[in-house]
């Protein structure tokens, strides 16, 4: 910096000044400016699923609730509106995206898998568009198990590029120079992808053993020796399968730095720069950061080509650090990872169950911080019947998941192993995966360039449209008018004028499940001969990311414990299959109906056919129920008036609900409450032998409600678009608003009558649970009679970032 | 002592000279002799640096080695029985070769520890003392003094003060936090009539071993006690940490009362006004008060005559304070320099409940006697909401305090009331070593 040079001189008390300059020559400066510029520029998302199962039967809904953070601090986050999730089977080519409301950086809903699902195993992603710019690598995975009852259980293990098992090798610091004693740590996977067991020695070209190896867990572990250049090293590898194995070790260089890491103090991470060449080692640089923030930069001076940094372990979040190693041109040597648990995580408590009635289980959840604080925090809590399963459900905890894998390359293995205990055991393990896995937020070469990734995607603000108006010669055109109308029953017009590139973007109001939109273009001079072309959204990329997948037991299980339900439907198939070689959608919509005399045996049905454009069902079932008439009576609960249906004939008794089998207390009882877009089929019942089965609670007609399940295409009713012959300038498009969740009913306390049917599996589900003041929360739920043991899964976040997990059986 | 806003009586507690730093960058080998005022070798006394684990005794040469970390000033002990307790600052890199020389206690003391044990004095004191020492928490109760034979106590009848003395270190074994204590206590005084309380102290803590659920219950006690200590404060004043570790500071403040200064202005104006016809009337207030009714309508006189009785200033909270507007960091000290005074709040957790009954039992003996003459039993009163912890802190002689990044303080010119008066005694001491990661 020649200004500089000048300005030094000049005054002592320019030296301040001068140093501010001097900011470009220093490397550790440069290296903090181009990362704190990176987090700041590229702000990273994580996503994290609690998911109720990770294995489904074909027509099952799973429940999800979804937490979107920002990776520096894990706090929710606020910048993204829309969640996708895609359902995948790359093997099948199967494809489906849903879209979510994120609200303050949780979304929560329903997948319904289509029983029309083959047996595989399924990814399951989820992302916002933000994400989308930093590749696939950084979404949130998880494999899904579907198993279709029709079809055979087992389902075959996905095949990796492997053609057999592997063993791979990792320097610790990243290489290996001559005299200079290293850890290596290792992993071995099979075909699958899944660690297998290893044990071997490692010798030198004359066949002499140098050291031996051991895998401690899921296939990796760790080995020291001193390499000496002008040797060629080897492992002899035994797999625990059986399979022996040569596999060359990493090459020697004869000079060059190691950086160790000793992870093992409680206060303090100690690293180690050694170095070995012709000439004496030169001062370095060591840069540590954790979640995108330098935590410091220190310059390493060696004595006698060695060197020991101390860092504070509390100068750290809990999570990956990343130590890494410059010269003083800031070209990076060596790096390691290490994982520090300040042990800071939510503490989750569960009370003994307590019995309020023969079914009903109420249970107290304490909540506090590490020092025992109460938090108030938002969870979900899945209760799951474990009746005939044993196995733990195997799926990474928030913690595992925003703290662990997903800053790491690759799959882990059962993540939460390393969060079991705080033993010398489980912390070396964890280290092992240190050495193994690498860090994958961004690659040096680029950032130090100063290269950014390609920004393609904003983060979304809202459901919107967006696309280009051309001319007849595909030619953008510029200032020109797009003017969307709504066909749905929500009807609405909007209209964009295009810019200089033409084009448009339409911010859409909230919008739930399938619209249908005219999309009308013109020039400014009002011809409309053009034509538009809308930005593609659906992530046409196919699946890249392998993931492990969990045992088959599981999915057998289950299917096994439900063979009755599924028969049963199956059966009722069959029945109409019978009747009608090709089931009309009615039938097969009925298929799932829990009427009680057999499904459609009603005097009257209608089907979510019935029921497109309409979002008033009360209104709407006036024009379309015959031999009912509605009454406006105050509803209560609202405190305004409702259409409460009666039948003629009913003896001037309202008409009973029966939401999915389960009859509706008539307090709760208001049909605007039932989401229309959730109904699959109405069986009206008016009088006689049929509301026998219902007693007397129906003796006013009954009306009996069966929501969607994923057993029909929704959209088969729906009318075909008339695209054949391109209009110009107009444009009809079907638009996939938010996916409308179906509620998973759980029934009151008091409920009484029958039970609904239900897949077991899900026994509760809640996405919203909050913890108070006092840091506690209420868990009730209904665990019927032949539920014997279950697996409470509580999953949350706390204001400041702070995850909380808790798995636990429970037998009753 | 000038105390503004204070709502209740107030415990005095003088903190120590705490010069641990414990950073763990180097550590060093202190090297020392103890020996009496002949010169002649003391073996077995106890060297300790005060307020942490680093203890050991002197060998038969009275010699000793300490193993301390390398930076920062340390608080050197040598305690032993029968001689009194020695203290000297060593500063980094200092003092390799130390020298203590011990006095033996004088045979006055002696007097007042065999008189005390023969008086029984412990019966009549021991509570007092252990309240005032221990502290009155859950934790405090479970802490047990295994030699309480060595306190004599000394009751001044005409200044009310009670003096407690030892001539050996006093063991108390902490069965909550798994400590064993080893205090020389080198002046104690109990104010009884206000119940403040003047002690300095050196304290050397030994973990005790324990297994499983033991260990387990200790590990999380020391969380809780922890979460509610000074030392939790000071850390997070010196990290900046103020606002994610739940503190929330406030400076009292006296104000001008602007509203009285507006009736004021109001009635000035009315004087000027009709100065002329009020100079003929003798009461200028009574004739002045009826223009303005007149003028103002005789809801606002009413009004203006209630402002008019309130003070001219009040004490005001100020806005939540940053940390750089009490404090400087430098070369790895925070100095904290405020003036009045300032109230710490801890935002995270709600007052034990030892403390909300001390609390409320010290308001309701001396401000809502008017209750307690109308013959309403306690139970009947509507009990007062648990609050959050806080205590109200000022400077003696405006001189800063210097905070070390472990929390520890290097005088004791800050003075505390409230929440940390009661609260931070032996029961609920850890030494500053510890973190709760």
């Amino acid at each position: 910096m020649p200004s500089a040079k000048i300005l030094l001189p000049v005054a002592v008390l320019m030296l301040a000044l001068s140093c501010a300059f001097m900011v470009i020559d220093d490397p550790g400066d440069k290296i903090t400016a181009l990362l704190t510029r990176y987090a700041n520029k590229f702000p990273q998302q994580k996503v994290h699923l609690h998911l109720d199962r990770n294995y489904a039967a074909a027509g099952d809904t799973l429940n999800f609730k979804a937490y979107v953070v920002m990776a520096e601090n894990h706090r929710l986050s606020d910048t993204s509106k829309i969640l996708y999730i895609d359902l995948l089977d790359a093997d099948n080519g199967y494809s489906t995206t849903l879209n979510y409301q994120i609200e303050a950086g949780t979304a929560s809903g329903t997948i319904e898998i289509p029983d029309s699902l083959k047996n595989g195993n399924y990814t399951l992603r989820a992302y916002t568009n933000w994400m989308k710019n930093f590749g696939e690598e950084f979404f949130y995975h998880a494999v899904l198990k579907v198993g279709n009852a029709s079809d055979n259980i087992t389902v075959a293990q996905k095949q990796t590029g492997n053609k057999e098992d592997q063993l791979y090798f990792f320097a610790e610091g990243g290489k290996l120079v001559d005299q200079l004693v290293s850890v290596v740590g290792f992993k071995a996977i099979d075909k699958q992808g899944k660690g297998i067991a290893v044990s071997g020695s490692v010798t030198d070209e004359s066949g002499k053993s140098i050291a031996s190896f051991r895998s401690a867990y899921a296939g990796m572990g760790r080995f020291s020796f001193k390499p000496e250049a002008g040797h060629q090293y080897s492992a002899v590898v035994k797999f625990s399968n059986g399979i022996e194995k040569k596999i060359p070790l990493p090459q020697i260089a004869e000079s060059g730095y190691v950086l160790t890491a000793n992870n093992e103090d409680r206060n303090e991470i100690r690293a180690t720069v050694n170095y070995h060449g012709k000439a004496a080692g030169q001062s370095v640089l060591l840069v540590t950061q954790a979640n995108h923030k330098v935590i410091n930069t220190t310059q390493v001076n060696l004595v006698n080509n060695k060197a020991t940094v101390a860092l504070k372990r509390r100068d750290f979040p809990t999570g990956i650090a990343q130590l890494t190693l410059f010269d003083m041109a800031a070209e990076p040597l060596a790096e390691r990872l290490v994982f520090i648990n300040r042990n800071d995580q939510l503490r989750l408590q569960l009370s003994a169950p307590q019995t309020t009635t023969a079914t009903n289980r109420k249970l107290t959840l304490k909540v506090s911080d590490a020092l025992l604080n109460p938090v108030n925090a938002k969870f979900s809590v899945a209760v799951l019947d474990q009746t005939l399963n044993s196995d733990s459900l195997n799926m990474p905890s928030i913690m595992a998941d925003l703290l662990l894998t997903s800053d790491l390359k690759g799959a882990i293995e059962n993540p939460d192993r390393y969060f079991k205990d705080r033993s010398p055991e489980t912390a070396l393990l964890l280290d092992n995966l240190m050495l193994t896995q690498g860090w994958r937020r961004f690659n040096w070469k680029d950032m130090l360039a100063g290269k950014d990734p390609q920004l393609l995607y904003p983060a979304e603000k809202s459901q919107s449209v967006s696309g280009t108006l051309l001319s007849k010669k595909d030619v953008p055109i510029s200032n020109g008018k797009v003017m969307l109308v709504s066909r749905s029953d929500s009807a609405f017009t909007l209209n964009a004028v295009t810019d200089d590139k033409g084009r448009f973007t339409f911010d859409l109001p909230l919008l739930f499940e399938q619209q249908l939109f005219n999309l009308i273009g013109a020039d400014d001079k009002g011809n409309s001969d053009g034509k538009i072309t809308l930005d593609n959204k659906i992530l046409a990329w196919p699946e890249t990311i392998h993931r492990l997948t969990a045992s088959d037991d599981q999915l057998k299980k289950y299917i096994t414990a439900n063979q009755q339900l599924f028969n049963n439907r199956s059966k009722q198939l069959k029945e109409v299959v019978i009747k009608a070689k090709q089931p009309t959608v009615t039938e097969k919509a009925l298929a799932s109906s829990n009427n009680l005399n057999g499904a459609g045996n009603a005097d009257q049905v209608l089907t979510f056919q019935d029921l497109i454009n309409c979002h008033d069902l009360e209104m709407c079932l006036q024009g379309k129920l015959t031999g009912v008439s509605f009454k406006s009576v105050i509803d209560n609960n609202s405190n305004s008036y409702k259409s409460v249906p009666f039948a003629a004939g009913g003896m001037g008794k309202p008409m009973l609900i029966v939401l999915d089998g389960v009859p509706v207390a008539s307090s709760f009882s208001r049909l605007n409450n039932i989401p229309v877009a959730t109904i699959q089929t109405i069986e009206v019942l008016r009088g006689g032998a049929k509301l026998v089965a219902y007693g007397m609670q129906a003796s006013g007609g009954a009306l009996i409600i069966t929501t969607k399940n994923g057993t029909v295409d929704y959209n088969a009713g729906i009318e075909p678009l008339r695209n054949n012959k391109p209009v110009p300038g107009l444009m009809l498009l079907r638009y996939n608003g938010y996916h409308k969740a179906r509620e998973f009913y759980n029934p009151p306390a008091n409920a009484q009558g029958k039970q609904n049917i239900r897949m077991a599996g899900t026994v509760y589900w809640k996405a919203d649970l909050r913890s108070n003041d006092d840091g506690q929360a209420t868990i009730e739920f209904k665990a019927p009679a032949n539920v014997k043991k279950v697996a409470i899964v509580i999953e949350g976040l706390s204001a400041e970032g702070k995850t909380g997990y808790l798995y636990q059986t429970q037998a009753f | 002592m000038q105390k503004p806003c204070q709502p209740m009586k107030t415990i005095l507690v003088a903190f120590l000279l705490l010069m641990s730093c414990l950073r763990v960058a180097a550590q060093q080998n202190l090297y020392g002799r103890v020996a009496d005022t002949d010169g002649a070798p003391l073996a077995g006394a106890t060297v300790f640096i005060s307020e942490s684990k680093i203890g050991t005794v002197t060998d038969d040469k009275g010699n000793f080695v300490l193993r301390v970390p390398g930076s920062g000033n340390l608080k050197v002990v040598v305690s032993f029985i029968g001689y009194e307790t020695q203290m000297q600052t060593v500063a980094p890199g200092m003092g390799a070769n130390l020298s203590f020389v011990m006095k033996p206690v004088s045979n006055q003391l002696k007097d007042v520890i065999i008189t005390s044990r023969s008086n029984d004095n412990w019966k009549r004191w021991g509570e007092a003392f252990t309240a005032a020492f221990i502290g009155s928490s859950e934790y405090a109760a479970h802490c047990t003094i295994a030699n309480p034979q060595e306190i004599g106590f000394e009751f001044d009848k005409s200044t009310q003060i009670l003096h407690a003395y030892a001539s050996v270190p006093i063991m108390v074994q902490n069965e909550d936090l798994g400590y064993l204590v080893t205090i020389a206590l080198v002046d104690f005084k109990l104010y009884t009539s206000s119940n403040d309380v003047d002690y300095q102290a050196y304290y050397l803590f030994n973990e005790m071993k324990g297994k499983g659920e033991r260990q387990a219950r200790w590990e999380e006690n020391r969380r809780k006690v922890y979460a509610l200590s000074l030392m939790h404060f000071t850390r997070a004043l010196y990290d900046g940490r103020l606002k994610e570790e739940g503190f929330e500071i406030r400076r009292f403040m006296q104000v001008d009362n602007k509203e009285k200064q507006r009736v004021k202005k109001i009635y000035d104006q009315q004087y000027a006004l009709h100065a002329d016809s009020l100079k003929k009337v003798s009461d200028h207030m009574a004739a002045l008060n009826k223009i303005i009714a007149n003028r103002f309508g005789k809801d606002s006189l009413r009004y203006y005559k209630k402002v008019l009785a309130e003070k001219d200033t009040e004490i005001k909270m100020s806005e939540l304070l940053k940390v750089d507007d009490i404090s400087e960091k430098k070369d790895k000290v925070r100095a904290l320099s405020f003036k009045n005074q300032l109230q710490v709040v801890y935002k995270k957790n709600k007052e034990p409940e030892e403390y909300y009954k001390f609390r409320n039992n010290t308001a309701l003996s001396t401000e809502n006697i008017a209750v307690r003459t109308n013959d309403i039993s306690t139970s009947q009163l509507v009990m007062p909401p648990r609050l959050n912890p806080y205590t109200e802190m000022w400077l003696t002689n405006s001189i800063p305090v210097n905070i070390k990044e472990n929390g520890a303080m290097d005088n004791t010119n800050l003075y505390m009331s409230g929440f940390w008066g009661w609260w931070e005694k032996i029961g609920t001491k850890l030494p500053y070593e510890y973190y709760p990661d």
